[in-house]
């Protein structure tokens, strides 16, 4: 990974890319990594990226993972020949998916899915929020409320009437 | 609108913008979906414009969790009919990403029966409009 001469290396992966955390943490990263990011795909096409990227609202612990999750996905996005050294095998991958996934817990959830929505990265994205819909599944209301501190703003005739008129959907 | 990053105990998934929450409610079925509309004001009327619907009947199968014990498939179909129509008839997205209509449990009925198979034509049909 740490690769000595960071410019104009185009033959052994691309560029490299400094990436800075809104509290000014730095990573530098293939260009091949940084572009499963849409967003930075495109600051990469309209070659704004000589003097570092600023994500002024995404965290450094953050970034750190989004990074991870990026160097170990960078080979199936990037399918171009030599550029995807040693990718990890698709076992690996599903591996490191589900030990990411399931260690995440309330706020770094959160914050993740905000990241990979503001960096545009799709699979992240639907990881994270599958990750939050497995967490409502087959849950009550009630139980959903407590999970996620979710504060029933209802009075008690307001819950009542809305689960009457949407009674078809609460019939059990 | 509150700032995502706020605190960190409060409700962070409430917080998210309604596009996200609709990602969120795509992963669950139609069902589970409509009915977060009690959870509190800020989702009462989120499921009224997903835009993906997964119409599940395995969630209508003859041992689902309570009153539903020895249904008779003629019941069931009656409430996922029920559920399905409604749904339909007030889910005002402007577009679709996915509609999904899963009866697996019910082919007997919608093969057999001419109006129940047109029913869940049209159903397809509302999913081919929008």
């Amino acid at each position: 990974m740490a690769a000595a001469a960071a410019e104009a290396t185009t033959d052994g992966g691309g560029k490299m890319i400094i990436l800075i955390s809104a509290d000014g943490k730095r990573f530098e990263v293939t260009e091949a990594v940084a572009s499963q990011s849409q967003l930075i795909s495109n600051m990469i096409e309209d070659d704004c990226t000589e003097n570092g990227v600023r994500l002024p609202n995404v965290d450094g612990d953050i970034l750190t993972m989004v990074v991870d999750y990026c160097n170990m996905h960078a080979g199936d996005a990037a399918a171009a020949g030599d550029t995807m050294k040693a990718s990890s095998t698709e076992e690996e991958l599903k591996k490191f998916d589900a030990e990411l996934v399931q260690a995440l817990e309330n706020p770094v959830l959160f914050k993740l899915i905000l990241a990979a929505n503001f960096l545009n990265i799709k699979s992240l994205l639907d990881m994270t929020c599958q990750r939050v819909a497995d967490m409502m599944s087959g849950k009550t209301p009630e139980q959903m409320r407590e999970t996620f501190s979710i504060e029933n703003d209802f009075t008690p005739e307001e819950e009542a009437a809305i689960r009457q008129e949407n009674a078809w959907a609460f019939d059990d | 609108m509150k700032q995502p990053y706020a605190d960190d105990d409060g409700d962070r998934l409430s917080a998210l913008p309604d596009c996200l929450l609709h990602t969120v409610m795509s992963f669950l079925s139609a069902r589970q979906a409509v009915r977060t509309c009690v959870l509190s004001r800020r989702w009462r009327g989120l499921w009224l414009s997903m835009p993906c619907l997964d119409i599940d009947g395995d969630e209508y199968r003859p041992a689902t969790a309570g009153g539903g014990g020895g249904a008779t498939i003629t019941e069931r179909w009656e409430r996922l009919e029920n559920f399905t129509t409604s749904l339909l008839f007030a889910h005002n997205a402007p577009f679709l990403d996915r509609f999904r209509l899963h009866l697996p449990n019910f082919q007997r009925i919608t093969a057999t029966q001419q109006h129940h198979g047109r029913q869940m034509e049209r159903w397809i049909l509302r999913g081919f409009r929008s």
